[in-house]
């Protein structure tokens, strides 16, 4: 396998990286091959293996790079000849992040060395943890629960409210016209149903008015309740 | 060599070596480099030159050179203060080790 085969075949395996990376990738290489020298090239060839490995190098490189921050810390990789093995648990990457934090730098401040928490420490407080766990998860999910019910219930007083409203005013609108219309016949017949139905109109236009309350003070003041809840506890936590 | 290189130690070799230049250097001369103290093979710096890069501990930037294009790597100040970190966590991890294998004076 010459140079331009080998960088062809490159291209080919990466054509599934996103087009920046690729350019990238094979021009790191194309400069590589030019920096040593075309008498090195079948050597440089026969070092890098094979362009797969190459490939599978940047696409694990690529996956650390996303997953760095929440894998477990990198065994490391070994020497040369295993070291891109290593590369695909994808974890090799994990140790710089770790550095990069604010930890890091509180370490190096020239107090003395706080010694980390003795073993046994750390496994009580984990073993707490793991037996605390259901007890902890079952109250935040009733706690969840209630919060979700009053929610629900809130909602369902609205669309109560509401559509009793709208009935009342409906079938108020309509005995008072039929009143209006009955008045005709029998007068006194009509003005009982034309009263009645502005009664319910009155009734549903009440109705009207505790529906806007509820959604426009009660259920935003729930709402900012519930949140005022959530800080309070990730404070104390 | 029977120990390994854990993937913090690469990227501390690498920042040393990087920084060795203020002007910058190159890939191939980056892994040849590297090469001479720890064995490597030649595929395995460029994800982390790119992830150093991504990080903002080193920055890139392209020269012409024998009428073609290379790309220089170059240490920032956060790959400075990387650095510093590293050479501090180096000094305490290295002494300790050697004073426990070689049985001499420890590092504490």
């Amino acid at each position: 396998m010459n140079k331009e085969e080998f960088m062809r075949e490159l291209e080919r395996l990466l054509a599934n990286v996103p087009d920046n990376e690729r350019i990238e990738a094979l021009n790191y290489y194309e400069e590589y091959f030019s920096d040593a020298g075309e008498e090195n090239w079948q050597k440089v060839i026969e070092e890098l293996e094979s362009p797969a490995k190459v490939a599978e190098t940047i696409k694990d490189g690529l996956r650390a790079n996303m997953d760095t921050r929440d894998s477990a810390p990198g065994s490391g990789y070994n020497s040369a000849s295993q070291s891109g093995a290593a590369y695909q648990n994808g974890t090799s990457y994990q140790g710089s992040t770790i550095y990069q934090g604010n930890t890091f730098y509180q370490n190096t401040a020239p107090t003395p060395q706080k010694e980390g928490m003795p073993a046994w420490a750390i496994v009580l407080i984990v073993l707490g943890c793991i037996l605390l766990s259901p007890a902890l998860l079952g109250l935040a999910a009733a706690l969840l629960g209630l919060l979700i019910g009053i929610l629900a219930g809130l909602l369902g007083l609205i669309l109560g409210f509401g559509g009793a409203a709208i009935g009342l005013i409906v079938g108020g609108l309509a005995m008072v016209v039929m009143g209006i219309v009955d008045m005709f016949f029998t007068p006194m017949a009509g003005m009982l149903l034309t009263g009645s139905g502005l009664i319910l109109l009155a009734i549903g236009m009440l109705c009207i008015m505790l529906t806007v309350w509820l959604c426009g003070w009660a259920l935003p003041a729930l709402c900012r309740g519930i949140a005022g809840l959530f800080k309070k506890a990730s404070k104390e936590s | 060599m029977v120990f390994n290189t854990g993937a913090a130690l690469l990227d501390a070799i690498v920042l040393a070596v990087v920084s060795r230049e203020p002007e910058g250097t190159y890939g191939y001369r980056i892994t040849q480099e590297v090469r001479q103290v720890i064995e490597l093979s030649e595929s395995t710096l460029y994800p982390v030159l790119r992830r150093l890069q991504k990080d903002a501990n080193l920055e890139v930037y392209d020269r012409e050179y024998a009428g073609r294009n290379r790309r220089y790597y170059r240490i920032t100040a956060r790959g400075m203060e990387t650095l510093t970190g590293y050479r501090q966590e180096w000094r305490q991890y290295s002494g300790k080790i050697s004073g426990i294998l070689e049985g001499g004076m420890g590092y504490e």
